[in-house]
């Protein structure tokens, strides 16, 4: 099944503008299926939100985490319970505290917004560490949604100040390069943000889980079973030489489960080659491709009209090939 | 009958230099008898007094970044972001090679209490004791002569 996460989220406890509780209480409300707390270089809401999601019994789970907030980018540390000193970070070579943060007990490591407006502007928010090998990084929030949710939102630089389609294309080069790194988005909560049709993450869980939800959402953090979304969801697999994928417009994210029907959508298949293949779809049926078997990895994207990022609605889940199988 | 006192335990002042940007550590032994520990760091000079037509030519090529090589970036347009750049100074600490929280907040002065039973939002609870370690993460600074202030004072329990 599919279960709505958002993974980067502050309170009061750094520069948000909600106590933890409210926080909390937005993230029921609007339906969150898990919700991290990643206020800047500090742990100390865990144990408060923790206590509070389970004293609600909403529909949640709590997920800890961290946004380090360093000179050269932002890194997000879920499952981090204590916070790590970070002033020997080396930006030319990071890969060694990225380490560290997984051993002081970070189970999912990614980069926030990495492509943001970075200086003068906005310091240190711009990724500008140089990573020689990507095997330390679990995943890129490839988009952030504060600034379209703000009132800066219709601002006609709102997009150029997020750089999200720079961050999307980066993690499909590394993707398409073989790199094993989940696409998430970020809301990025600093203040009750405001209505608007942005992405938000979905991840592929079991129905019957045998761990906490959140500990199934790291899980697929870890395992790339993510998309990013304005609604419609899908899954792939391999059957043969061909990719199928089998489209689930269950959810209720931004009304998509009544508004999908009578209309064409363009699903496109980019594989580590070079193959670029399309086709139209309902969204009815399951789509089939054909998949090179020289392909080691691909990435599934699904537009409405269009094939550009303005128009697009979905990203799948990356899909790579393992020993002649695809997972 | 317990009543407390506050003493003074450290007290540092500094002037930063426009473009500096680090990490200042100040590290000292807290004495034993602290119920509660009170941090306060403060610094002047929010926004840019100097060099003002140099910034924004900086934010307008940090926007082009992310923009077309063709595009025209109006004046308007980019005017909006213009009040975005802030000198930035946060404050982590640490008690015995242990970080207890961060304040992370866009504020001149940033005053932080630490104690077992209720620390301030952002930190841990905790016993003040022992080697304690205060680090300015030092962002952003636009104008020269910025002025700090650290000030690190203890609430003393005290028997009669």
């Amino acid at each position: 099944m599919f279960v709505r996460a958002e993974l980067h989220n502050h309170s009061t406890h750094s520069d948000g503008t909600m106590t933890v509780e409210e926080l909390i209480d937005f993230a029921a409300q609007n339906k969150f299926g898990t919700l991290a707390l990643t206020d800047h270089n500090t742990v100390s809401g865990h144990s408060l939100a923790s206590e509070i999601t389970q004293q609600k019994g909403h529909e949640l789970s709590f997920l800890p985490g961290v946004e380090v907030t360093t000179f050269f980018g932002h890194i997000l540390a879920l499952g981090l319970t204590q916070m790590i000193p970070f002033t020997h970070l080396n930006p030319k070579h990071p890969e060694a505290f990225l380490a560290e943060l997984h051993a002081a007990g970070a189970r999912a490591v990614g980069i926030a917004h990495p492509y943001c407006v970075g200086e003068p502007i906005m310091i240190g928010c711009r990724f500008g560490m140089t990573i020689h090998d990507w095997s330390v990084v679990d995943y890129i929030e490839v988009v952030n949604t504060s600034i379209a949710e703000s009132e800066m939102g219709n601002h006609p630089l709102a997009e150029a100040l997020s750089g999200n389609e720079q961050a999307l294309a980066l993690w499909e080069i590394l993707v398409l390069g073989g790199h094993r790194i989940a696409a998430v988005t970020g809301k990025d909560i600093h203040k009750p943000p405001l209505e608007a049709n942005v992405f938000t993450t979905f991840v592929q869980i079991e129905d019957k889980l045998a761990v906490s939800r959140a500990d199934a959402v790291i899980g697929a953090i870890l395992s790339q079973k993510t998309m990013i979304t304005k609604g419609p969801l899908f899954e792939t697999s391999l059957q043969e030489d061909k990719l199928v994928v089998k489209f689930d417009n269950s959810s209720d994210y931004l009304n998509w489960n009544n508004l999908y029907a009578d209309r064409t959508f363009i699903l496109e298949l980019t594989d580590s080659v070079g193959n670029v293949i399309c086709c139209d779809t309902d969204m009815a049926e399951a789509v089939s491709f054909p998949f090179s078997l020289e392909a080691q990895s691909a990435v599934v994207k699904l537009y409405e009209d269009k094939r550009d990022y303005e128009h697009l609605l979905a990203v799948g889940s990356p899909i790579y090939r393992t020993g002649g199988n695809l997972h | 009958m317990a009543i407390k006192s506050k003493k003074p335990l450290y007290k540092v002042s500094s002037q930063l230099e426009k473009g500096f940007q680090g990490h200042i550590t100040y590290t000292t032994i807290l004495p034993d008898d602290l119920s509660r520990l009170k941090v306060t760091f403060s610094f002047d000079k929010l926004h840019a007094e100097q060099d003002i037509e140099e910034l924004q030519a900086g934010c307008r090529e940090a926007l082009m970044k992310n923009l077309e090589e063709e595009t025209e970036l109006l004046e308007c347009m980019a005017s909006a972001v213009y009040h975005l750049p802030k000198s930035e100074i946060n404050v982590s600490l640490f008690l015995n090679d242990v970080c207890v929280g961060s304040a992370h907040r866009n504020q001149l002065t940033k005053e932080i209490w630490i104690s077992e039973e209720e620390s301030s939002l952002g930190f841990n609870n905790c016993r003040p004791a022992g080697v304690f370690s205060i680090v300015l993460h030092v962002l952003n600074i636009l104008n020269d002569d910025t002025a700090c202030i650290l000030t690190v004072e203890g609430v003393e329990r005290v028997c009669l």
